[in-house]
């Protein structure tokens, strides 16, 4: 069977006011960031519950990132 | 009427297509297999948000009726705004639109061209998956009533009062005792660079005198429900017990502080008949009697003054006691010519540019200052050790200690009328420590002088200054007030009134339906963070715009 | 339009940007004037700020989105108040709003401009820490972000050379060197002085070595090195951009004898700097070196136990100003007075001097056009328990009036609009 490189599926769940502006700084300032993230925009980090965890690890991620 | 989306993407000059392949773009999201039941139309722009392309856009959605509207850009922090007011001058709803960022997260954070186009394409699947969920939202409009409402007559109450009260707006100021002025009117004089204490009793007068303050004595506040415009209120008489109902549009908390009692310190014994006391009691036997004695009448030939007591147990600096200290020092001074005094201090606080001059001029006078590491006190015998670490004994003829300035009990009982939270030291807890200082985490409550934390005179006057610019800014007479659309809503059938919802949220926006057994959410309070929705064990909370369904489309397509 | 409906902010701090927000809310038009290409202020220069150590360019990024965004505020950067006439209700104001030489509405703040640009210049900005061209923005995350060119240097709009190399580069056509300097004729009903701070020049303090010694740093410098957006991202290594401090000494009250008052907040900021020194530099022994301390609001005291507690070691000097730092090969050796006026010797790498807070460049003449008072130390005097100034309808906010930090500042401005929409009630 042929041989690929692993690549990490992650869904990053930020908070508009915070975090999601931070990564958006980082791109701002051109930061090679990994194609792995996938990022998902909400209000408030708190926002976040176990339900949209399961279902997004249900969904085949391999990590999720809660940041706020 | 069948779906029709609206994609487009901006090239943003070089910034998106030089580092996407947009035609790429156009090609596979024009084909995608699971919309073509839909009607996609997929164009590219130059710049989307220039004025030439907002107008393309305004007549795209005009002319193909679209029913959805998703624009790959660049981050919604730098555009969303400017997208949804061009759907605001159309036929479509601003929250049938979402925006892609594929510039600060996509184009330009992977330097593969080819990574970045499929990461591009994946961002924008979610994005038509997502606005097919969205719902269109409506703006809502409130009545809101002017008025104010000012709890407590001190130097901020007054000061408030006055900034406010006008023809198209009234204040109603309740003090709990039966005179205006607060602590400051026990006062002999101010700090030299602080207001008059003429200036005091003109404002008390001035309030008294102005027609559009009426002035509740003797009265506290029984009840309040409601939000910013929209307050029910009903105050009481302490001593007649009798009730008045009013309805105010904002509420300033301007309840003052009380001194801690330096008798619960271990280090710090006394009694009332010992010449000990406090600063406060210094400036109110000055102002009663006129002259500064010890109990027995006679003159004091030697003082001591201990700054900081309780400032350890307190856990923070009342800023305010090293000058006001020195003011009762500069009292003896004038009244007692040679009398020895010693200063006994931690450190000195002097954050205002004129304080050290004010310091070094006691200096100058002969009086003695001395830093401490320890000081304890049994009726006028002062024990302590100095920085060197010698310990020294004196007795001086009368002291005067600066205790900390602490909350009042009103600032527990006025939260839990209000419902705003108290700041682990008991004062009242702003909005945001640094850029919202006289709010509170409730629209439309306002906080101000010494109940927010220790401040001096000026301080408590500009804040109450604030507090009336905030008030201004928000509850314009005859102006309605919109709240946010984006909120949280309560599906009933699946609450079970567990109330975890009431818990968690930090704004008061819910509150309990007794009768239905079910939780109700404030719209008008409500700011939309989802806390509540995340934390809803049975699934009965919703956040509009952000619901679980839209979020999933997301997940979903990110994961494909 | 009636001036009555319009307000003039000088300054873009976090005390203008306040007031201008506000003022904007209440349906008033108001016009934010500052002399930097950016908005933001001195804030957006330090990482985190105390004393919740919340990251101070997430929490006024999005203050500068909304003045940007807000079509009841007309932003006017590179530009100077030039002169004051009428009284209040009714100023006459003139404006020159310098040219930027880049066409704002036309630049995306792509940023492909300046790495061509042939010519170098100190980036004061960064506290001259780096570098930037001759067209720059000052740091990442400048808003607007837009950059402009510095005529004095610019080798094109200075005639020394036909270089277009930046023009060449933009393919928006942003780049505009026909630019003039326009002058601006405005009514404004009031006027809020807004113009923040400036520090101490800390090679006037003699003996502590500032700009002798490459060791010793001022806050300002390290509040940059300290930053994810700042010329080192967020890095801390010593000027020669190798060696990293073991032993870090931080000097309080630097300057408050020259110029004769408390700084307000200079105690509580450096209790920060453990904090995050400890993070970034694993194993860093931190001294802070302190006559008094002083911490004016409920929630400071608790940040400075917590660093004493476990993150820096603090040493009472009896007398702060006998306090002496001279070279010792490659580490600074700091002579002082103890508690029990003993004379103490520490050897350090690294010293950062909390330096003293003064009125910011340039107002001298701003008040003497504006026709309001100074206090002794070159503030702006303001009434006691207000925000007035010595003239009817010109009010003053934050740091322009003494040293204090962003709560006091935003207290002012709001206090400030308090009066103003008062006043236009009447």
């Amino acid at each position: 069977m042929e041989e690929r490189e692993f690549q990490p599926r992650i869904v990053g769940f930020l908070c508009n006011w915070c975090t999601y502006a931070a990564a958006d700084m980082a791109g701002a300032s051109k930061k090679e960031i990994s194609a792995s993230l996938n990022v998902v925009r909400v209000m408030c980090s708190s926002r976040i519950d176990h339900n949209l965890l399961l279902t997004t690890y249900f969904n085949g991620a391999d990590g999720i990132l809660v940041a706020g | 009427m069948s779906d029709k989306i609206g994609i487009y993407v901006c090239e943003c000059g070089p910034n998106i297509s030089g580092r996407v392949d947009i035609d790429r773009i156009i090609a596979e999201i024009s084909n995608l297999e699971e919309f073509s039941d839909k009607e996609l139309i997929v164009k590219p722009h130059k710049l989307l948000c220039s004025v030439g392309g907002k107008a393309f856009l305004e007549e795209e959605i005009k002319n193909n009726e679209l029913t959805h509207l998703v624009c790959a850009a660049c981050s919604p922090r730098d555009h969303d705004t400017t997208f949804i007011n061009v759907c605001k001058k159309t036929q479509l709803n601003p929250y049938m639109y979402t925006i892609v960022n594929i510039r600060e997260q996509c184009a330009w954070i992977i330097p593969d061209k080819e990574k970045a186009t499929d990461k591009a394409i994946q961002y924008i699947r979610g994005g038509i998956d997502r606005v097919l969920y969205q719902e269109p939202l409506f703006e809502k409009q409130l009545e809101s009533n002017p008025d104010v409402l000012i709890i407590g007559g001190g130097m901020a109450g007054l000061t408030a009062a006055l900034v406010l009260a006008g023809k198209s707006r009234n204040v109603y100021l309740i003090e709990k005792t039966s005179i205006l002025g607060g602590k400051a009117a026990l006062f002999s004089e101010f700090l030299p660079h602080q207001s008059d204490i003429a200036d005091l009793k003109n404002k008390i007068k001035e309030v008294e005198n102005n027609q559009y303050i009426r002035i509740f004595r003797n009265t506290e506040l029984e009840k309040i429900v409601g939000f910013l415009g929209n307050f029910e209120i009903v105050l009481k008489q302490n001593q007649t017990g009798d009730t008045t109902d009013l309805l105010a549009g904002a509420v300033i908390l301007a309840n003052g502080y009380e001194l801690m009692d330096a008798r619960e310190l271990d280090n710090f014994k006394y009694t009332d008949a010992d010449n000990v006391f406090t600063g406060l009691e210094i400036e109110e036997m000055l102002t009663s009697q006129g002259k500064i004695t010890l109990r027995s009448g006679e003159k004091p030939r030697s003082a001591a003054l201990i700054h900081c007591v309780g400032r350890k147990e307190a856990g923070y600096c009342s800023q305010v006691c090293c000058n006001y200290l020195l003011k009762t020092a500069g009292y003896l001074l004038k009244q007692v010519p040679g009398i020895e005094i010693i200063d006994l201090h931690q450190d000195l606080c002097q954050p205002h540019t004129e304080d050290q001059a004010y310091f070094e001029s006691f200096k100058e006078k002969g009086m003695q200052f001395c830093r401490v590491q320890e000081v304890a006190l049994d009726g006028n015998k002062i024990e302590y050790v100095n920085m060197a670490g010698e310990k020294k004994e004196i007795a001086p003829d009368m002291v005067i200690i600066a205790p900390a300035m602490k909350a009042t009990a009103s600032n527990e009982a006025l939260s839990a009328l209000t419902s705003i939270d108290l700041h682990e030291t008991g004062f009242f807890q702003e909005a945001h420590i640094k850029i919202n200082p006289v709010s509170t985490k409730t629209d439309g409550i306002f906080i101000a002088g010494a109940s927010r934390g220790p401040c001096d005179i000026s301080e408590a006057m500009i804040q109450a200054q604030a507090a009336g610019g905030k008030i201004l800014t928000q509850l314009i007479p005859g102006e309605k007030i919109i709240p946010e659309v984006k909120v949280s809503e309560i599906l009933e059938a699946y609450c079970t009134g567990c109330k975890t919802c009431l818990d968690v949220c930090a704004y008061g926006a819910i509150y309990f339906d007794n009768e239905r057994g079910i939780s109700v959410v404030n719209e008008a309070i409500c700011r939309g963070c989802g806390n509540c929705v995340g934390s809803c064990p049975s699934g009965a909370l919703r956040s509009r715009h952000f619901t679980n369904l839209q979020l999933y489309q997301q997940v979903k397509e990110a994961l494909r | 339009m009636n001036p009555s409906d319009k307000i003039l902010v000088i300054g873009s701090g976090i005390a203008g940007m306040e007031a201008s927000l506000m003022l904007s809310k209440a349906g008033k038009k108001v016009y934010l004037v500052e002399r930097l290409p950016l908005i933001g202020g001195n804030v957006i220069k330090t990482g985190e700020s105390f004393p919740n150590m919340d990251c101070s360019t997430c929490l006024v990024a999005p203050i500068q989105q909304l003045i940007l965004q807000d079509k009841n505020i007309t932003v006017l950067t590179v530009s100077k108040v030039e002169k004051v006439i009428g009284k209040a209700g009714n100023f006459g104001v003139s404006l020159t709003k310098k040219a930027r030489y880049v066409n704002i509405a036309a630049c995306l703040g792509c940023g492909m401009c300046y790495p061509v640009c042939p010519v170098s210049q100190p980036n004061f900005w960064e506290q001259g820490l780096v570098e930037k061209k001759a067209i720059y923005v000052e740091c990442a995350g400048s808003l607007p972000n837009v950059p402009v060119i510095d005529p004095s240097l610019c080798l094109r709009l200075n005639g020394s050379e036909e270089c277009n190399l930046c023009a060449e580069t933009c393919i928006f056509g942003a780049i505009d060197f026909s630019e003039k300097d326009e002058l601006l004729e405005e009514n404004f009903a009031a006027i809020i002085v807004a113009t923040g701070f400036s520090t101490l020049d800390a090679r006037i303090i003699k003996n502590l070595g500032y700009g002798k010694f490459a060791g010793v740093y001022t806050a300002y410098e390290i509040e940059r090195l300290l930053a994810s957006n700042g010329p080192t991202e967020g890095v801390i290594k010593m000027r020669d951009g190798e060696r990293i401090p073991e032993k870090i000494a931080i000097i309080h009250c630097a300057g408050r004898k020259e110029v004769g008052y408390c700084s307000n907040v200079c105690c509580s900021y450096p209790s920060r700097y453990a904090h995050f020194l400890t993070e970034k530099v694993p194993g860093v022994k931190i001294f802070d070196i302190y006559g008094d301390l002083c911490f004016p609001d409920k929630a400071y005291q608790k940040l400075n136990y917590e660093t004493r507690k476990e993150k820096a070691e603090y040493l009472f000097s009896a007398d702060l100003e006998k306090l002496e730092i001279s070279e010792e090969s490659d580490k600074l050796k700091i002579k002082y007075p103890d508690a029990g006026n003993q004379h103490k010797e520490l050897l350090v790498d690294m010293a950062i001097l909390a330096v003293a807070i003064t009125p910011p460049a340039g107002l001298e003449d701003l008040t003497e056009l504006l026709e309001i008072e100074r206090d002794k130390y070159g503030f702006v005097k303001a009434e006691t328990g207000s925000v007035n100034t010595t003239r009817d309808g010109i009010y003053v906010a934050g740091c322009a009036t003494g040293p204090r930090d962003i709560q006091s500042s935003v207290l002012q401005s709001e206090a400030a609009v308090g009066q103003i929409l008062r006043f236009l009630q009447d």
